[in-house]
């Protein structure tokens, strides 16, 4: 029987940036939610506050719970509002649900300052009935486990595991095994034949009593006892030796973990010296482009006005023009004047020098009295301003603003974006001086010495467990062979116990079988599967198929047979992702997918075939990714129809995003 | 005309100086001087009536506010009944400063891409005011 999962609203409230309350919707089954976001901006925070909501937990880098106290809104606790909330409404088993998880100071804490200083509260309300702490829990863990989350929720650091450890079956931790085969549904079987084990011991007690009962067993009986004493003792041993072991062993990969990253100090150093100077770089710019912009300001007040303005000098053209033209005019003719005065006076003709005669006399006085009619009759100059002030004024107005409007605007973006940048590397480089700080020399020795001593400590474990286990299979034996002598010689009581053992045990057999048969089928379905998802993702045409091995490793296969030895990081990626796209189909639990920046180190053919696949890897699927990672409008096409929901994570300010819903037309 | 009796000063009132400086903090201006025309512009373009207000402290000369004379011409020749265009770029200045006050955002700021759209005809989208305002 398949549950089905299906997350419909999530509400937080000063979580991580996210200031106040805010909320998203997650697409309906068979569609994909967007959530685009810088990075710094939030996209982690969301993941994280989905899995606080359904697991109570907040994962950080390396995998290290975060702080409760560091979570809040920096912003809010400076207002003086401490703590944050999570709400996330869900289907689950044909059941409605609204899971409400938060911390918040303790009553007599009046500023909070660590975890400590906090109280963590978990309600859920199930078809409008709000559970008890019994069913609370139950529903909880019905819903999903720490360990299978890890398949739903994840983020390109999780991925990155998945691949190291798909690459290196070895290194697939007992864990991460048990993880899948409790997604798979396994526990279901080995659960019944634990039962059915304990039912065997309980038989032998029986049969333990009833040879008590006769003289001829009774020390057969008695030898019996001892036996499920040591039994039950190491039982109890091997149970606590794994206990610890498993602790050890995550407290050892945690140490190794931190040591990896002590050894970072000195890229570290290097990756923040290269900030300061981006830094750098980037206020410079800034100066020269809040320069450009002062510039174009100074004219901004001629771009309001500019359709008035054209409009003037469009009406005064007429008139200006003809004025001036006229004033050409008046200026060729004033020599032409000055030519017929001379000639009039001097008698002569100024251009051939010959005498005039009394016509031609006639002539230039007619002339001239025409000319100097024609001087009278100039165009009146516009009545408020002289020619000379308007041909001024068209050539200070002359510049054509609106041109340099673009210009403004592209300016304008530039400015916004690497202000979000700088605030951004700002940021950044706190983040790194912290780290550098405490990663001191004193600290990597501290901690070489913890990893000698855990491992130590794991060596010792191991040996007590292989003991016990040793002890366990020689007290095993012993109770066999008692158990064969109580059948021959005891009473019919013990003989009818005796048989409800031989059936019990063949019972226990028969489900060892079915584990080992259904672990086998699952792993051909998961296999299948996972070929199925990869060949769809690939872009590479020779890969044939997935191969999976017992511990549900995953190798990449040549057409031509052979196993492909070295895998590139893109093909590491895309593996992964089958593996997590095939548990889905196969799992007891239909889930959803949440996934942070999956796409970040993918070339654009990768890219493009895993969002056409978004649908098929699982019912619901949401992705919080940034720009560059994905273009939105590429996004828009190859998912045509499939987009339910999209948000955008917009800075406020350094400490303070919004998740502002964008639209679209496919949206629901 | 005459402009024998207009002013040779620009003057604005506290308030209107307070408004232009945030204009000028928020937004890249040069100079105040460069808001302050800007304010009259707006006030022309949003046909606002002059505001006559007292208390103004005097400000800016005309010839460093106007050195070219543009604005004097410009007034000049949209207001042909005006015989004092200083006198009426002051009282513009006061009414248009009004109007970019309430152009200032919640927090406080004054935004140049706003503006722009505000200021750009609903019809005109050549210089792309729409796309880049909601981008």
């Amino acid at each position: 029987m398949r549950y089905v999962l299906v997350l419909n609203k999530l509400e937080i409230e000063d979580f991580g940036p996210f200031k106040d309350v805010q909320e998203m919707r997650f697409a309906k089954p068979g569609k994909v939610c967007i959530v685009y976001g810088e990075n710094m901006r939030g996209k982690t925070t969301l993941l994280n506050a989905i899995r606080y909501a359904i697991l109570g937990q907040i994962i950080g880098r390396g995998f290290r719970d975060e702080s409760i106290h560091e979570t809040g809104n920096w912003e809010s606790a400076e207002q003086g509002k401490f703590g944050f909330r999570t709400t996330l409404w869900f289907d689950f088993d044909g059941s409605s649900f609204e899971l409400i998880r938060g911390c918040r100071p303790r009553k007599e804490v009046k500023q909070p300052e660590n975890d400590t200083d906090y109280e963590e509260y978990v309600d859920i309300v199930r078809d409008g009935k709000v559970l008890g702490p019994e069913e609370r829990k139950e529903a909880l863990r019905r819903v999903m486990s720490p360990e299978t989350a890890r398949f739903f929720l994840f983020d390109a650091e999780l991925l990155q595991q998945y691949e190291e450890l798909l690459r290196d079956p070895a290194k697939m931790g007992r864990q991460i095994r048990e993880a899948i085969e409790r997604i798979l549904g396994v526990p279901v079987l080995t659960g019944a034949r634990a039962r059915l084990f304990d039912a065997e011991k309980d038989i032998q007690q029986d049969i333990n009593k009833a040879a008590k009962k006769s003289s001829d067993t009774n020390k057969l009986a008695t030898a019996q006892t001892q036996c499920f004493e040591i039994r039950t003792q190491a039982d109890k041993d091997i149970t606590d030796y794994q206990a610890k072991l498993s602790g050890l062993e995550d407290h050892q990969q945690s140490l190794r973990g931190h040591l990896d990253r002590l050894g970072d100090v000195s890229i570290l150093q290097s990756e923040r010296d290269s900030l300061k100077q981006e830094m750098q770089h980037l206020r410079d710019d800034l100066l020269l482009k809040a320069d450009n912009i002062r510039q174009l300001n100074a004219n901004l007040w001629l771009w309001v006005l500019e359709p008035k303005i054209e409009y003037l000098r469009g009406s005064l053209s007429a008139e200006t023009g003809d004025w001036l033209k006229h004033q050409v005019y008046l200026e060729m003719n004033k020599e032409l004047l000055g030519r017929c005065r001379e000639g009039l006076k001097s008698g002569t003709c100024s251009l051939c020098k010959t005498e005039l005669s009394d016509s031609a006399t006639e002539v230039l006085k007619s002339q001239i009295a025409e000319i100097e009619l024609s001087a009278k009759e100039t165009n009146p100059e516009p009545e408020s301003l002289q020619v000379e002030q308007l041909v001024h004024w068209k050539a200070a107005t002359s510049v054509r603003v609106s041109s340099q409007i673009p210009f403004l605007l592209a300016l304008l973006h530039d400015i916004e974006d690497m202000r979000i940048a700088v605030a951004e590397a700002e940021e950044k480089q706190r983040d790194l001086d912290r780290e550098i700080r405490s990663r001191d020399r004193s600290d990597a020795r501290k901690t070489w010495s913890d990893l000698e001593t855990t491992q130590k400590e794991i060596g010792v474990l191991e040996e007590s467990l292989e003991e016990s286990q040793k002890k366990l299979s020689e007290t095993e034996g012993r109770l066999e062979e008692i158990g064969q002598k109580l059948a021959r010689i005891g009473s019919p009581e013990v003989a009818f116990h005796t048989h409800r053992l031989e059936a019990c045990k063949a019972l226990h057999d028969v489900f060892n079988q079915a584990v080992v048969e259904l672990r086998d089928e699952l792993r051909e379905e998961v296999e299948k599967d996972a070929t199925g998802v990869f060949l769809r993702l690939t872009t590479e045409p020779d890969y044939g198929n997935l191969q999976i091995n017992e511990n549900y490793g995953l190798q990449i296969v040549h057409k031509d047979g052979h196993v492909i030895p070295v895998r590139s990081a893109g093909a590491e990626h895309i593996v992964a992702l089958s593996l997590i796209a095939a548990l889905q189909k196969n799992s007891s639990v239909s889930g959803p997918i949440v996934m942070d920046s999956p796409f970040g180190r993918l070339d654009s053919g990768h890219t493009d075939r895993i969002m056409r696949s978004l649908p098929d890897l699982a019912d619901q699927v949401t992705l919080l990714v940034y720009k560059s990672e994905i273009d939105r409008d590429l996004a828009i096409d190859t998912l045509r129809g499939k987009i339910g929901h999209e948000y955008k994570i917009q800075r406020v300010s350094a400490r303070h995003s919004v998740l502002l819903p964008l639209e679209g037309n496919d949206h629901e | 005309m005459s402009s024998a009796q207009d002013k040779t000063v620009i003057a604005v009132t506290p308030e209107t100086e307070e408004i232009l400086k945030c204009v000028e903090d928020s937004a890249s201006f040069g100079d105040r001087m460069d808001v302050a025309k800007l304010a009259m512009s707006v006030a022309i373009m949003k046909n606002l009536s002059p505001a006559k207000s007292s208390g103004r402290n005097t400000r800016w000369n005309v010839g460093g506010f106007d050195k070219d004379g543009a604005i004097n011409i410009t007034l000049r020749l949209l207001f042909p009944s005006e015989e004092q265009p200083y006198r009426l770029a002051e009282d513009l200045i006061e009414a248009g400063a009004k109007y970019l006050n309430d152009l200032l955002q919640v927090d406080s700021k004054f935004h140049l891409l706003t503006f722009l759209k505000d200021m750009c005809p609903e019809d005109d989208d050549t210089i792309g005011l729409e796309k880049a305002a909601t981008d």
